[in-house]
């Protein structure tokens, strides 16, 4: 760490995902290894190969926020589970409206998308109407949902979107705490979010990539990921500037990660050489060997390409060490969250690390004998001080996070 | 923070591949013609596209290229012409890649979409790749055979300095050594839609791309000023007025531009409006005002501002100088 490099900490922690919305529920979720898949509803999914996803229920009244109802209801589905979870985050972290610059970072693939898909079947088929169809070009780009969520918290600042692919959620933490620690700001509100929609799911299931049967990651007879969605955010604060305030400290960011795998658009290279420059990267700026790490949330889609790739790239990383690191993947139970998956890791690696405890993946019995760790499977409570988390993406982005237990 | 230098730039735009060709237009004041694009109802709209490029650059023959979007192929040839380069680099450098983009990949969004719409089970998974936001920015790494950090920013006109300036982080923190900060967007009969409902001008498509560095140069980044987001507590032109005082603050000679503008407006110091001249390149046209910015400062001129009124997002302005 260059001496001008703050510490940052995690004082507030905000989850939407098919689990529930709310760490609590979350909290009981993933410490028991619970699974969310169910038949598709959003859309008529009868004529794709694929008819299962994990959904998120949303509370049918509006969270208390400087948003009015109108406004509230104005927002699409991704924008309502991102604002839940940064209404969430915000409460914890015991931040109120303010004057001072906070940086807003997130991450997505696919923003308001519904909207766009509403926006493009008017188009497409109601002539020259053009009946709401300015509002949903307005609502639909990510950046008016990041305005939304200021608007909704009283506070401003510089707005960073980053479209990442499935690194996404990621990348926007890892962003939003070198803005920190790099003596920028003080305090950022960073995460991720998605909602399910029509053209992504096709997209998925068009390329063969998705689970007929559910996401079994690391599984000998693994078939594919399962879509979710969802969101999180995470409120980030410099060190002293909590502990000044007495805030509450989930725990605390040590390193992060980023490298670019450039042998393919959508598959990873076989040995895994980012995903390793990704987890070698975060351990470095944290000052950690793998030994020192006592759980791993994989990046674990449940792709055949993925997740052996992602095996060699653990097992290049940390060598014989890896035969004592716990490995899962929470994909086995809420599904692949694309652009929130990295900010929902994030919040369940803080969640273990408070509680001590390591969230098995249930679904798999067989595994890939590419994986030279133990993979938690049942509910375990366990004694550690550090989590990696792995999230990797389409055109080959690939972050780690380290998250270090709260002090 | 340590002096972030420019040491390239590129453009493809409406009046032609290369940033030769948008200065040579903007001191002729030769403007783009508008192009029809037709809806599927067939309803016509005007809109600015980049002309084919006679000879095809060869890097458009590259495997990663072949089936990408024209967006990538924009992003791509920007960033080299940025880069110095005519296909891939001889030298290995540590070259970081940052893309801003507002609209993104949307015309295989609209292709893959119809066939959805149509019949899922054959809507083609050659498409569905291309149309994420981070694909050309995947390509231009890809094609630099980089593997260092790659950024997609998702914002209005004004992501390009968000770019510049996250760039200069990744610089300051010796993250990498070079970094191709880009902004580009593709026209579809969609975005045509969208544009003639929210933007004054003509939508219209290409890149512009800067090459930033540690290393002295001529051009140096001197100042990027506050991003000013357009929350509800502030007016609009209480944003515009709030950037322009940022850019006289700094020394920048822009006290005519304290009127509000119309989003979308990219302005340059000696080169006006370019959404004006080029029409509303959205991601692109931020990425056009600075290339130009930057060119018109490595030409001979001793400063230029660039001042961006986003279309949804902010307003943002930064200054280059002559070192």
């Amino acid at each position: 760490m260059l001496p001008n490099h703050r510490r940052v900490v995690v004082t507030g922690a905000g989850i939407v995902t098919p689990l529930g919305t709310g760490w609590l529920s979350n909290q009981d979720g993933f410490r028991n290894g619970k699974q969310a898949f169910g038949p598709v509803s959003l859309f008529d999914a009868s004529r794709q190969r694929t008819r299962i996803a994990a959904e998120v229920v949303l509370p049918a009244v509006p969270p208390a926020s400087r948003l009015s109802i109108r406004e509230f209801n104005r927002i699409d589905r991704a924008g309502k589970m991102l604002l839940w979870a940064a209404i969430e985050a915000w409460q914890q972290s015991g931040w109120v409206a303010t004057e001072e610059e906070i940086p807003i970072v997130l991450g997505t693939t696919s923003g308001g998308m519904t909207l766009g898909q509403d926006f493009y079947r008017q188009a497409f088929g109601a002539g020259l109407s053009t009946r709401l169809q300015s509002t949903r070009i307005t609502h639909y780009q990510p950046q008016r949902q990041a305005l939304d969520v200021m608007d909704a918290l009283g506070f401003s600042g510089p707005v960073s979107i980053i479209a990442n692919a499935c690194a996404s959620g990621a990348n926007a933490i890892g962003h939003a705490f070198e803005m920190i620690r790099s003596g920028q700001y003080t305090r950022t509100v960073s995460g991720g979010y998605d909602a399910i929609s029509q053209l992504v799911f096709a997209g998925f299931d068009s390329l063969q990539a998705l689970s007929p049967t559910g996401a079994r990651p690391f599984h000998l007879r693994r078939d594919g990921l399962t879509l979710g969605e969802g969101a999180a955010v995470l409120c980030l604060e410099e060190l002293n500037s909590a502990l000044n305030r007495g805030s509450q400290i989930h725990g605390e960011i040590l390193g992060y990660g980023s490298a670019t795998d450039v042998s393919h658009l959508t598959q990873p290279h076989p040995d895994g050489d980012a995903a390793l420059a990704t987890m070698q990267a975060a351990c470095k700026m944290g000052r950690v060997e793998p030994r020192d790490i006592g759980y791993l949330n994989a990046h674990g889609t449940g792709t055949l390409l993925n997740d052996s790739s992602e095996a060699r790239a653990i097992a290049r990383w940390a060598g014989d060490d890896a035969r004592n690191l716990p490995v899962s993947s929470t994909k086995a139970g809420i599904g692949h969250l694309l652009g929130a998956a990295g900010a929902i890791e994030a919040v369940v690696c803080l969640m273990a690390l408070a509680g001590q405890w390591l969230p098995p993946q249930g679904t798999t019995e067989e595994v890939d004998p590419n994986c030279n760790f133990p993979l938690v499977v049942c509910p375990q409570d366990k004694q550690f001080n550090l989590a990696l988390s792995n999230s990797f993406g389409f055109g080959g982005a690939n972050a780690s996070l380290l998250f270090g237990r709260r002090i | 923070m340590i002096p972030i230098y420019v040491h390239g730039w590129g453009a493809v735009s409406p009046v032609g591949w290369g940033i030769t060709s948008l200065l040579a237009s903007l001191a002729s004041d030769q403007r783009p013609k508008s192009t029809p694009i037709q809806r599927p109802d067939g309803f016509t709209i005007s809109v600015r596209t980049v002309p084919i490029r006679n000879p095809r650059p060869s890097f458009l023959a590259l495997p990663r290229l072949r089936r990408a979007s024209p967006i990538a192929h924009y992003i791509v040839g920007a960033g080299l012409e940025a880069l110095g380069l005519t296909d891939r680099p001889t030298e290995s450098k540590r070259v970081g890649v940052i893309c801003s983009v507002m609209g993104g990949s949307v015309i295989y969004s609209e292709r893959f979409y119809g066939e959805v719409l149509a019949e899922p089970r054959t809507a083609s998974p050659l498409l569905f790749p291309e149309t994420v936001y981070n694909a050309p920015a995947s390509h231009l790494s890809s094609v630099l055979g980089s593997t260092e950090r790659n950024y997609t920013l998702v914002a209005d006109q004004t992501g390009f300095l968000d770019g510049l300036s996250t760039a200069a982080n990744w610089l300051n923190e010796g993250l990498v050594e070079f970094c191709v900060v880009s902004g580009g967007e593709e026209v579809g009969w969609a975005t045509a839609e969208a544009g003639r409902l929210i933007s004054p001008f003509p939508i219209a498509e290409g890149a512009g791309a800067v090459l930033l560095s540690t290393q002295p140069s001529p051009v140096r980044l001197k100042l990027i000023t506050r991003a000013h987001p357009f929350v509800r507590s502030k007016s609009r032109s209480g944003v515009w007025s709030d950037m322009v005082k940022d850019l006289l603050a700094a020394g920048a000679s822009v006290s005519d531009w304290l009127p509000p503008q119309k989003p979308g407006s990219c302005l340059s110091e000696g080169s006006g409006n370019l959404a004006g001249f080029l029409g509303d390149g959205l991601a692109a046209g931020g990425a056009w005002a600075a290339a130009a910015a930057v060119a018109t400062v490595a030409s001979g001129r001793n400063s230029a501002a660039v001042g961006i009124f986003g279309s949804n997002l902010q307003a943002r302005g930064a200054i280059f100088v002559r070192d």
